[in-house]
Formats: C-alpha cells, structure tokens, sequence
C-alpha cells in the first residue's frame, strides 16, 4: 500500500491536483454539501421504511432520491480526488477503510432492496405497517451512512497510526 | 471583546483543546458534522419538495421533516457554542464567522416563513410561487453556509 | 429545474466571492515537494487540537541557511495523531532548541507544514505516518 500511495503521489495528476491550492478546500465544501443531500434524501427514504411517516406512499418518498444519488456522486467524485491528492493519508488508514465498508454496505443494502423489495414495498398501502424486511433495509442503510460520516469525519483524528 | 478573549484563553479551553482524548474535540467536531448533515439534511428535501420535486409528498407532512432540522440544529447550537469558546476572540473578529451565521439565521427564517405558509395551513394556497423563490434562496444560503464554515477552518490563527 | 441550478449557481457563487477576500492568509498551502531543513529556537509551543502549531526563532549566524532565517510558524497534525506518532505534551517547550524538516509556504510568508523533527539523540519524531521517499527523495 505504502508503495502505491507513494507511486500515485508522484504523478503527474496528483502533483498537478494537489498544487492547486484552492481544489482541496473547495472539494472539502461540496463533500459536505453531497453528505447533506445524501442523507436527507436517503434518509427520508429510510425513515419511512422504518415506520415513520406513515401515510405517505413510498413512491412519493422515492421521488427525492435521485437528488439523493446526485449528492452520492459528487462525494464519490471529491473523494477519488482527495484520494489522488493525498493517498497515503486514506490508504494506510483502517478508518478510511472502515469509511469505504460502510459504503459498501450502504450500497449493496440499496441495491438489494431495489432488485428484490421494491416492487413489492411500492405496492403497499401508504397506511400498511412496514414489514420487518423493510425496517431491517431502512435502519441498516441509515446507520451506514452516519458511520461513514463518522469514519470521514474522524480521519484527521482517529485515522491513523493505530 | 476581553470576554471572548478570557473565554478563548479559558482553562476549559486549555483542557478542551489539549485533550488527547477522542471524546474531546474530535467527537464534538464530529456531533456538529452530524447536526450538520440532519439539518441542512432535512432542510434541503423541504425545499425541494416545494421546488415540486415528489410532487405526491404531501405538503402538511413535511412538518415531521422540520422535527429533525430541529433537532439537528440543538446539537449545532450546543456543539457550535463549545468550539466558539475556545476561539471566541478569533471568531469575534472574522468576517466569515458572521456570514456563516448570518445565512443560517436567514435560512432558518425562510424555513419558518414556508412553514407558515403552506405546511400549517394546509389547502390551495397564492403562496406557493413566493414559496418557491424561498426556498431556491435558503438553499442558496445553506450552501454558503456550509462553504463559510469550511473557510473558517482554513482562518484559523 | 433550471432555476433550482441558477440559484445553486448564485449560492455557490457568493461563497465563492468570499474566497479571495481571506485567501492570501488562509490557504495555507505549502509546497509539499520541498523539505526544508530548519534548525533554532522555539518561542511558543501549543499542543491542541485541531493542530499542533509552534513558534520557531531561528537568527542568521555561522552554517545558517539564510532561507530559512526568521520567525516561523511551524503546523503539525491533530493531538491525537501526534501522539501515536510518539509525539507528547512535553516533547518541546518554549526555549528548547529545535531542529525540523518540513514544507515551507508557497507564498513565501514564514509557515512551515511539520515533516518531522529531530531529536537530541536524533531519533525522529513524525506528524503522521508519512515516511521519507526510498532513494534520497526530491
């Protein structure tokens, strides 16, 4: 790994990245902003898998999340570049790796309850109570996201030599 | 002035900023991060959803939306006026301090004002237009209250 | 949709308008392909969080780069990293002798980003995990 992340480090690309002074603050600024928009739509969409907001179709939940996915994407894109910027700083780094399971866990939950409960989750009634693979779906996804905030925000703390 | 500087120059922040322990500084950071993500979070899919992004939401039921944004905010507040302490001197005297504040307290308004408008009094409404470039501005003014709040980790003395 | 992405756009905007007024002191943006060595005096020692920060008083003399005469402003990394670097409260205080090497400023004003610093028995004593490169470095 170390040998990798000093390789990345020498290219051209990271140098080049990394020497614009105002790229790592500014990808710092929409990291934050995608998180937000991340969660409140995921979340909201969790949320009412687990029960709450009872009453409102969960199509009409689902709606908010391509905003959701959009947030998603620029936190995959800010953070690939960080990754380039600095490499050694993540990759030798158990709670980065932490971060990057999370989202992975958080991923694969999303994609099993669109392959296998989303036809079935949007034919119940807005007022039928959430069967517990729904609530399982929704909580697990919910706690993985605000563990990988955790993870990401204890980077500079928690993150490494340990 | 002297206030802030006494608070800045504090024992609690001596022992606050020269912890080694994880509970400390890091968590605190941390619980404003996750105030962060439920409040502006929460408030982001308010606004959208009176942008007419899912249009079947009921408009009345974003209220339990505004229950989480609140939430999100106490931990803010309370987070937010520990890591004030221990800079309060440097903060006082930074612009982009009160520009982050600033749009937060507009942003909150507009919410309160949308709020009133078409959540409380639910039915057809003249509003929703006003609404509309409301919420386009408090979205505005999350977003540069996000990016002030990352500028100030960069002023730091 | 349109006029959600205009004022997206404005919003990003106004931050973006406050970014030069505090950039020339804010960005602290060293030159992380220099390593610079540093040898003086510390002034001020702040062991907090989020970084470790000291003053370092080096005057020009005998064997003195002249570069690297002045007042600096030396940044570590956060307490917590520092110390499982094998970094402590107690590793410098104000009068100590200091010898470093770090990523000075770009610009050219007197901040230096912490690499590592050496000891008296010259062990070093890292910011994070970062090592020199193998085969002499830059």
């Amino acid at each position: 790994m170390a040998g990798f992340s000093s390789w990345l480090e020498s290219t051209a690309i990271s140098k080049a990245l990394f020497g614009m002074s105002w790229l790592w603050p500014a990808c710092e600024s929409l990291h934050f902003i995608g998180l937000c928009v991340l969660i409140g739509g995921a979340g909201l969409l969790d949320l009412r898998l687990m029960g709450l907001f009872r009453g409102i179709a969960i199509r009409d939940v689902k709606a908010f999340m391509p905003w959701a996915i959009g947030g998603f994407v620029v936190n995959l894109i800010t953070g690939v570049l960080f990754l380039i910027m600095q490499p050694h700083s993540y990759l030798s780094s158990g709670v980065w790796w932490s971060k990057v399971a999370f989202i992975g866990v958080a991923g694969l939950n999303a994609m099993f309850f669109e392959t296998r409960l989303s036809k079935s989750a949007l034919a119940l009634s807005p007022d039928a109570a959430m069967p517990a693979a729904l609530k399982t779906v929704g909580a697990l996804s919910l706690f993985s996201w605000f563990a990988v905030l955790y993870c990401g925000r204890m980077l500079p703390y928690l993150g490494t030599g340990n | 002035m002297w206030f802030f500087q006494r608070l800045q120059d504090s024992e609690f922040t001596n022992w606050f900023l020269g912890s080694d322990s994880i509970w400390t500084y890091p968590t605190v950071l941390t619980l404003h991060t996750v105030g962060m993500a439920m409040l502006v979070g929460a408030s982001i899919v308010v606004h959208l959803r009176v942008l007419q992004v899912a249009p079947g939401f009921p408009l009345d039921r974003l209220s339990g939306l505004y229950r989480i944004a609140w939430v999100g905010f106490l931990i803010n507040l309370i987070s937010g006026v520990v890591l004030f302490i221990t800079e309060a001197a440097d903060r006082v005297a930074d612009p982009v301090f009160y520009v982050k504040l600033g749009s937060i307290g507009v942003a909150l308004w507009l919410g309160v004002l949308i709020k009133r408008w078409l959540i409380d009094r639910p039915g057809p409404t003249t509003k929703l237009r006003a609404a509309q470039f409301l919420s386009l501005t408090a979205i505005g003014l999350w977003i540069v209250a996000i990016v002030a709040g990352r500028l100030m980790a960069y002023l730091k003395k | 949709m349109k006029r959600i992405l205009i004022m997206l756009g404005l919003g990003v905007t106004i931050a973006a308008a406050i970014v030069p007024v505090s950039a020339h002191h804010s960005f602290a943006m060293f030159d992380m392909d220099k390593d610079v060595a540093y040898s003086g005096v510390v002034t001020e020692w702040k062991w907090q969080n989020p970084h470790v920060h000291f003053t370092v008083l080096i005057k020009p003399g005998a064997g003195v780069d002249g570069q690297t005469v002045g007042t600096w402003d030396v940044e570590g990394g956060s307490i917590n990293i520092m110390t499982r670097q094998g970094w402590t409260r107690a590793s410098y205080k104000a009068g100590d002798p200091v010898k470093l090497v770090g990523h000075p400023m770009k610009d050219g004003s007197k901040g230096i980003s912490l690499f590592y610093a050496i000891r008296p028995d010259g062990t070093r004593l890292y910011h994070d995990i970062a090592r020199p490169k193998e085969g002499g470095g830059k």
